[in-house]
């Protein structure tokens, strides 16, 4: 189903309705650019376009209206301003609604689309009665010219002798023609006669233009539209040839005889020379060198529109639209595959089989190719999750009464698309609870010596297998005494609990906490960290949290690249392996009798002089059976700190491919998942950071 | 309307030129006198120089013009010839009306004293 025509139509619908948001708040910013401009009119164009042809009539009408005015904007009749900007941003919210919902449904959506129809036409009334404002600098013809598809044109224009007695300005009428587009005039100037023959108020010249435009033909008689009865005027739409690769550029002569100057015969009668082609006409006598200037020309112009054409040809060849679910299954299958060459790396060494071991090391070179390949091709830069706070800040901003700006670096750091979907809303409500919590009215900031607006900075950068994501605000801080009053006030803590301030400011992770002194609507009852907390290490990512009050807060994400095949660390216990993500190991270290009785029972090894606190994964996974002497501490860094993981034996790093355990184990918290290892036998992932929360409730 | 100022120059060989310097705007109200003004210069003087520095305005009927007293000049054996006239306003409307060629038109008389090439552009 995913490749019916409307399905493709609709994917394309979101991405436009996506670049649409950004172009309206780039334009909001800039409201002079005409590229931005161009980019909203030809997304607005193509979603009324290909509306229309797959059956979404009512997005194509109502797209329409928002087109007519964005026509208005592009030939400079109408300002870009707020007003606008708001009414289409409220345009494509509209488009994506209707898009979302059945046809069905569209009814609902029927009151608020006339609405928002009304105000546009209300605009483009608006321009229509305003003189049109002068040309600026930036309203550069070729602007409108690429809008839609670029057509040459050859235009003869031949005035009758008598057109400057009426008046007539041939220049102004030739320069209204160049702002169509792109443009090149040669005047024939052989029918002027002799100083002493000539008529002086009589025209004698006539002109070939060669226009490349999207303008269409009726706008290029609309410059002439006074003058039709005094003129001889021809338009002929060039033919740009066969766009089969290969295909020859038409040459001058055959331009020379499609436009009737001359004959197949001539051509042939002077190919016998050795000149060039023009020369070879000139000297016959058969054209003017302003015909040949002209045809050339034409020549040029043809040349430039069809390379043109292969470059957009080219462009779009090189990206192929895939459904995201047949991606999903080809991950799948490298997973299996990676299972598969696990095994046969195995078999291969137990056999020590000299030719089977190289196979199996070919295998495997291969199979890490084609997964790192497969899991590229899963890669999206994060800007296209980041562009959409920039519409997520503004609407705040304005619900707010605050003034608040987004900062954005790191757009182009690429994370899996399915991590990316997911990462979409803790960030939707960490910003909210930063503009919400953090930034402080306009009026307050001033008079903390701050500038009235805020700015909330969103970056991303990779750090080994993971990225890590900053939201930091420059807003009040967090509280930490505030804070810990609050906690005790909700029976979250004790009153004789005493904490640090970096402990305080985590307390905003726990349930039911809530800084605000009313509950709003924008940052939720209270609820919204933990949940944020519990969605990123859903992800195998971590949160960290740091404030100064007055200064401002950051919160720290660091996610996985993918949640598919991760890098991770095979241990064993017993006889029962488990994998550990290889992104949170620091190092590995030797645990022996000796150690736990000198730690005198606590589990705290002693590491370089650093206590560190360990978890000795054989009593939490209750396995049975003989400890041996010598065991391994696997010190992981989680959230900031430091923990060791007891287990007897590593056996290395190891590619995990990451299998769900299926819905009887969604309570199990402290295994993430399971994966085959190369003997077909089942490794479970352990839940780093579940294990050290339940480590920490157990203490307490 | 324009105005103009005459004078008989000598070169160093001793050939004799009308130097013609023009001022104001050109255009089709006064291309009939400037058209008797040229033929009446031609008619005492065989080479003919135009000086174009201080016109203000130029429109296509006196391009037209300057392209008829080329020819004229050319058929009848005597030199016609522009100066200073890459100014604003004479580039700008040779520009527009796609009068500015690369090489000269093939009927020319004399193609190397063609008035559109870059070679015969005085500054």
């Amino acid at each position: 189903m995913q490749d019916l025509p409307q399905n493709a139509f609709k994917e394309e619908a979101y991405e436009l309705l996506s670049e649409l948001e950004d172009s309206l708040l780039e334009l909001e910013e800039q409201p002079d650019d005409m590229e931005t401009v161009g980019k909203v009119f030809r997304a607005m164009h193509t979603i009324k376009g290909s509306g229309a042809m797959f059956g979404f009539t009512t997005i194509s009408e109502f797209t329409h209206e928002v087109e007519t005015v964005f026509d208005l904007v592009r030939n400079g009749e109408l300002p870009v301003n707020k007003t606008l900007v708001d009414l289409s941003l409220k345009a494509r919210d509209h488009i994506l609604a209707l898009l979302d919902c059945e046809e069905s449904e569209q009814a609902q959506y029927a009151e608020a689309g006339a609405a928002l129809v009304s105000r546009f036409k209300a605009l483009a009334a608006v321009a229509v009665s305003a003189p049109p404002e002068p040309q600026t600098a930036t309203q550069h013809p070729e602007t409108k010219a690429q809008a839609s598809e670029q057509i040459t044109y050859r235009i003869r224009l031949k005035p009758s002798l008598d057109i400057l007695h009426n008046g007539t300005n041939i220049s102004q009428l030739l320069d209204e023609l160049a702002e169509l587009g792109t443009c090149r005039i040669i005047a024939h100037k052989g029918k002027v006669v002799a100083l002493d023959e000539l008529e002086p108020e009589d025209c004698y010249v006539s002109w070939d233009v060669i226009l490349t435009s999207d303008c269409g033909e009726d706008a290029i008689r609309d410059v002439f539209i006074f003058v039709e009865d005094d003129c001889e005027l021809t338009i002929h739409a060039v033919d740009l040839g066969s766009d089969e690769e290969g295909m020859e550029q038409k040459r001058l002569g055959d331009i020379l005889i499609e436009r009737g100057e001359i004959s197949q015969a001539d051509i042939d009668k002077v190919l016998a020379k050795t000149q060039r082609i023009g020369e070879m006409l000139i000297d016959a006598n058969l054209v003017d060198r302003d015909q040949v200037e002209s045809a050339l020309v034409e020549q040029q112009e043809v040349r430039k529109l069809q390379a043109k054409k292969q470059e957009k040809v080219q462009k779009v060849s090189s990206s192929l639209r895939v459904p995201a679910e047949r991606l999903d299954e080809l991950v799948n299958l490298v997973g299996e595959m990676v299972t598969v060459q696990s095994r046969l790396s195995q078999t291969a060494y137990s056999r020590n089989d000299p030719d089977l071991l190289s196979i199996a090391e070919e295998v495997e070179r291969l199979t890490e190719e084609l997964r790192d390949s497969t899991l590229n091709i899963r890669m999206l830069p994060i800007g296209s999750t980041f562009s959409k706070f920039k519409r997520l800040v503004r609407d705040i901003s304005s619900d707010l009464g605050k003034e608040v700006e987004l900062k954005t670096s790191g757009a182009e750091t690429e994370l899996d698309k399915t991590v990316i979907e997911q990462l979409n809303d803790p960030l939707v409500h960490i910003i909210r609870n930063s503009m919400d919590h953090g930034i402080e009215m306009p009026d307050d900031r001033e008079r903390a010596g701050k500038p009235r607006s805020g700015t909330v900075f969103l970056s991303a950068e990779h750090s080994g297998d993971s990225v890590v994501i900053e939201i930091r605000d420059d807003g009040k801080g967090l509280n930490a005494e505030a804070l810990r009053e609050k906690a005790i006030s909700k029976g979250i803590i004790s009153a004789d609990d005493t904490l640090s301030d970096d402990e305080s400011y985590q307390l905003i992770f726990a349930a039911g906490f809530s800084t605000a002194e009313k509950v709003s609507g924008l940052s939720g009852r209270g609820v919204g960290m933990d949940v944020v907390k519990r969605a990123i290490e859903g992800l195998r990512g971590s949160i960290q949290l740091e404030s100064n009050l007055g200064v401002g807060t950051t919160v720290r994400l660091r996610i996985p690249l993918t949640l598919a095949i991760i890098e991770s660390l095979l241990v064993k216990i017993g006889d029962h392996s488990f994998v550990l993500p290889l992104s949170a190991v620091e190092e590995c270290i030797e645990l022996t009798q000796g150690d736990i009785e000198e730690a005198h029972g606590r589990c705290l090894a002693n590491v370089r002089g650093h206590l560190i606190p360990y978890i000795p994964l054989r009593k939490t996974f209750a396995i049975s059976g003989d400890i041996p002497a010598i065991q391994q501490i696997v010190i992981t860094q989680i959230n900031g700190q430091q923990l060791g993981f007891v287990v007897d034996n590593v056996i290395g790093e190891h590619q995990t491919v990451i299998k769900s355990l299926g819905p009887l184990y969604r309570d199990v918290r402290t295994v993430s998942g399971g994966t085959i290892l190369g003997d077909g036998s089942i490794a479970l992932i352990v839940d780093l950071v579940q294990l050290m929360q339940q480590a920490a409730l157990e203490d307490n | 309307m324009f105005e103009f100022e005459s004078r008989q120059m000598e070169s160093a060989d001793g050939e004799q030129r009308l130097e013609l310097v023009l001022s104001g705007d050109l255009s089709i109200v006064s291309v009939a006198r400037l058209k008797e003004l040229l033929l009446d210069c031609f008619s005492t003087n065989k080479h003919v120089v135009m000086d174009m520095g201080k016109v203000t305005s130029i429109d296509f009927s006196v391009m037209q013009l300057l392209c008829a007293t080329n020819k004229y000049a050319q058929k009848t054996a005597k030199c016609f010839v522009l100066k200073h006239q890459c100014t604003e306003a004479f580039i700008d409307e040779a520009q527009s009306l796609g009068f500015l060629r690369e090489q000269a038109c093939n009927d020319a008389e004399d193609p190397l004293h063609c008035l559109w090439i870059p070679e015969n552009l005085n500054s």
